[in-house]
């Protein structure tokens, strides 16, 4: 009975969702911006040669291995608790180290054999492009040494990007001198701590995040560095995400599980290639960069063989700056359960998935309607022709990204679609102490955070630790899109465009697409670690462009 | 490799041979124009082969002989909107941090979004008066254009600077109004050599 209800009222709100991209707030761009589309922001300069071929769904996705932790006995200098907040009381149970390289990656045997070096170039964690999945456990921090081993700038083979580093765990409740703030870059040759105290943000369980990913975020080359492959995954489980779908304990969801079996993180990058198969990125082009071959996991066009099973499928947006609007080309439902990573109260029945960069959602896909044999494309029917932000309307043709391939199987699918995932939260308007407005704009060929840009020195917002404030995230742009994301806490959406959040938009997020003209007022609450963050535009191209500002958690004196 | 060259005949010198029918002029520099861009750089193919006039009404390649194989410093700005936008004072201070190298292996160049009326004169007139001892640059309308097209300029104001390191092919932007410390720390990071960092004046170390 519950399940017919829960179908019941899915199916009222899959209406909605199907109609409107709810990461847009439930709107589509508005008409009044795509009429005022200038024409010259249509072609952008000097417009970029197109790939050499890759076919389609020839070779199977790279599902990176889970990350093996060392002996911490081994890391010369020994782990300096010194550096880190709180450490003492967030012990690591786990240490791991990742070295950051040069090297070539097979994104696909057509592309790696138009060079000599029979690979196309890349910067990598420990050899691999995604780097390994960090799979971490409430309650169990982690320690993960990151040398930079990659060459000097003027040696390095990758023609973008900058060899320095600074790595950050999107959107991990970690510190900040553990973040990868933009400014806490490693050359060459240096190595930099990052201590993950898998602790609940004010140790409430309601606060858990399930989806994360690690990218680099070297102060003006972020884009190109996480273009040229310094990504990765890291999936957090917990008591009742407990990453088992057999779990007796009661509470525990039994969400479809086994990293890389039936619970899959896929990383979209698009990425153009030259005629040499390595990847190429237009540096001068401050729009923003569109590829135009979609890789998962830094791979083209992969397959994936599935079981007549139901899967958790974890799907990212690793950006520059490309949307997408995934959908099964034979228009088929599923359930998303999260929104940026982090668990919905209930699942929401939809037929397409809308990402912006740095966007995550994690959907169930049930394999069990169809017969063996059978092939789903999925595709995106998000149309962008510039690195600005999609133009608001739909593709006739979809774009393909990958297939699943349905094999012959007769598996026991204990997993299930739970009706209710994870509580939100409470919002307390009475522990509000301040109200602050973010101002996305674009003039004079700088991009603007409050009419200001990226300045390390300068702190643009300093609030307390232990209150909560109402932040306003506004795209004053007619043309652009601004996903902005927010380090360290997770927000909840109090009005979108002064509409309350329905379906996936009740949730907690970290990135707020902004489209056009979208204004974002969402509740923010300030706790457990002190210090520097920042907040940025993450089509990446954009923020290296200075659309980010620095704020600081301070002591509530 | 030739379906590359000739996407990129079909775009670069395309663009240039029409620029060049359209300015047409006597003594437009033709013969300048013969030479392929390109370079070490990766990004070379992506600059144009301009021709531009310092305020000394000297005349240079703006690829060839301003970027191939240097460091440079490359904003915009016309003497009219400096009046509303002054980017120029700025860079004097850039300039004073960086005063050993400049014009050695370090360049800035200012180039004018307003050809039409900032003549060399004029132009010479301006750096002088602010005291900016770096190259500005102008030429006819259309060379400065596809300067500006490649460096994604639009209106006569530009808020934007480029930073760049031709031998490493490495390139950023910063904001030309961003205090003059994080300018001249750019400028140190993009600068060639295993030693760079004896350039570097530690942004990091500034409180905030």
């Amino acid at each position: 009975m519950t399940t017919n209800k829960r179908r019941d009222l899915l199916k009222a709100g899959a209406a909605a969702i199907a109609a409107t991209p709810a990461i847009f707030g439930g709107a589509l761009l508005p008409r009044l911006a795509q009429a005022q589309m200038r024409t010259s922001g249509m072609s952008t300069p000097g417009n970029e040669p197109p790939s050499p071929p890759v076919p389609l769904f020839t070779q199977p996705v790279y599902i990176p291995p889970a990350a093996q932790p060392v002996n911490p006995a081994t890391l010369t200098p020994p782990v300096n608790p010194a550096r880190h907040q709180r450490f003492a009381e967030f012990a690591p149970v786990n240490h791991y180290v990742q070295r950051m390289t040069e090297g070539t990656w097979n994104y696909h045997p057509a592309l790696s054999s138009l060079n000599p070096l029979g690979g196309s170039l890349a910067w990598m964690f420990n050899n691999a492009t995604p780097g390994e999945t960090f799979i971490a456990r409430y309650g169990e921090p982690f320690f993960v040494r990151r040398y930079n081993n990659l060459p000097l700038a003027q040696n390095a083979r990758i023609p973008f990007g900058y060899p320095a580093t600074s790595t950050h765990l999107h959107n991990s409740h970690s510190a900040s001198e553990s973040d990868g703030y933009p400014m806490d870059f490693i050359e060459p040759g240096q190595f930099w701590d990052h201590h993950h105290p898998m602790m609940y943000a004010r140790n409430d369980p309601r606060e858990a995040l399930a989806s994360l990913w690690y990218h680099d975020h070297m102060i003006d080359f972020t884009a190109t560095n996480v273009y040229a492959g310094l990504a990765g995954m890291a999936i957090f489980y917990d008591d009742i995400d407990s990453g088992n779908e057999n779990d007796t304990r009661a509470g525990a969801l039994r969400l479809p599980s086994g990293y890389g079996k039936y619970d899959c993180y896929f990383m979209l990058h698009d990425v153009r290639f030259n005629q040499q198969g390595h990847p190429d990125f237009n540096i001068f082009n401050t729009d923003g960069h569109l590829g135009d071959v979609i890789t998962v996991n830094r791979k083209a066009f992969p397959y994936f063989r599935v079981e007549r099973r139901k899967y958790r499928f974890r799907f990212l947006d690793g950006g520059p700056s490309r949307f997408y609007e995934l959908q099964f080309r034979d228009k088929s439902n599923f359930y998303v359960i999260s929104n940026d990573g982090n668990l919905l109260e209930e699942p929401v029945e939809a037929t397409s998935l809308v990402l912006g960069p740095a966007n995550r959602q994690d959907i169930i896909v049930d394999f069990s309607k169809y017969t063996a044999g059978t092939s789903i494309v999925l595709e995106n029917v998000m149309e962008q022709i510039n690195g600005q932000g999609p133009t608001g309307r739909k593709l006739d043709q979809g774009m393909p990204v990958m297939r699943f391939d349905v094999i012959e199987s007769n598996v026991v699918d204990n997993s299930r679609i739970p009706d209710f995932l994870r509580a939100l939260p409470p919002i307390d308007l009475k522990a509000v102490v301040a109200e602050r407005e973010w101002v996305f704009d674009h003039d004079m060929g700088l991009w603007t955070v409050n009419g200001s840009f990226m300045d390390p020195t300068v702190v643009s917002a300093s609030p307390k630790q232990g209150t909560a404030e109402i932040w306003t995230f506004r795209n004053a742009g007619t043309t652009w899109s601004h996903p902005v994301h927010v380090h360290f806490e997770e927000f909840q959406v109090l009005e979108w465009n002064g509409r309350k959040p329905t379906g996936v938009l009740r949730s907690r997020k970290d990135v707020a697409t902004l489209g056009p003209g979208d204004s974002a007022r969402v509740y923010y609450r300030f706790d457990d670690f002190l210090g520097r963050f920042p907040i940025h535009c993450h089509n990446n191209v954009h923020e290296d462009n200075a659309m980010m500002l620095r704020w600081d958690i301070v002591p509530n004196a | 490799m030739k379906s590359r060259r000739a996407m990129l005949s079909a775009l670069g010198f395309g663009l240039s041979g029409l620029a060049l029918a359209a300015v047409a002029s006597p003594g437009a520099p033709q013969a300048r124009k013969a030479s392929p861009r390109g370079g070490r750089a990766s990004h070379a193919w992506r600059m144009p082969q301009a021709v531009v006039q310092d305020q000394d009404g000297r005349e240079f390649k703006f690829y060839d002989d301003l970027i191939k194989d240097k460091l440079v410093l490359i904003s915009f700005a016309s003497v009219d909107g400096e009046k509303r936008f002054p980017i120029v004072d700025n860079l004097v201070k850039v300039q004073q941090m960086v005063r050993d190298r400049l014009g050695k292996d370090l360049f800035i160049y200012t180039v004018t979004t307003k050809p039409q009326v900032d003549t060399p004169a004029a132009l010479k007139a301006f750096a002088a008066k602010k005291g900016a001892r770096w190259q500005f640059l102008t030429g006819q309308a259309e060379e400065i254009a596809q300067i500006k097209k490649t460096l994604g300029v639009m209106g006569s104001i530009h808020g934007l600077l480029w930073i760049g390191n031709d031998r490493s092919g490495r390139w950023l932007s910063k904001p030309a109004r961003l205090q003059p410390l994080f300018i001249s720390e750019s400028l140190a990071f993009l600068s060639t050599g295993a030693q760079h960092k004896q350039f570097l004046k530690d942004m990091r170390s500034v409180k905030s």
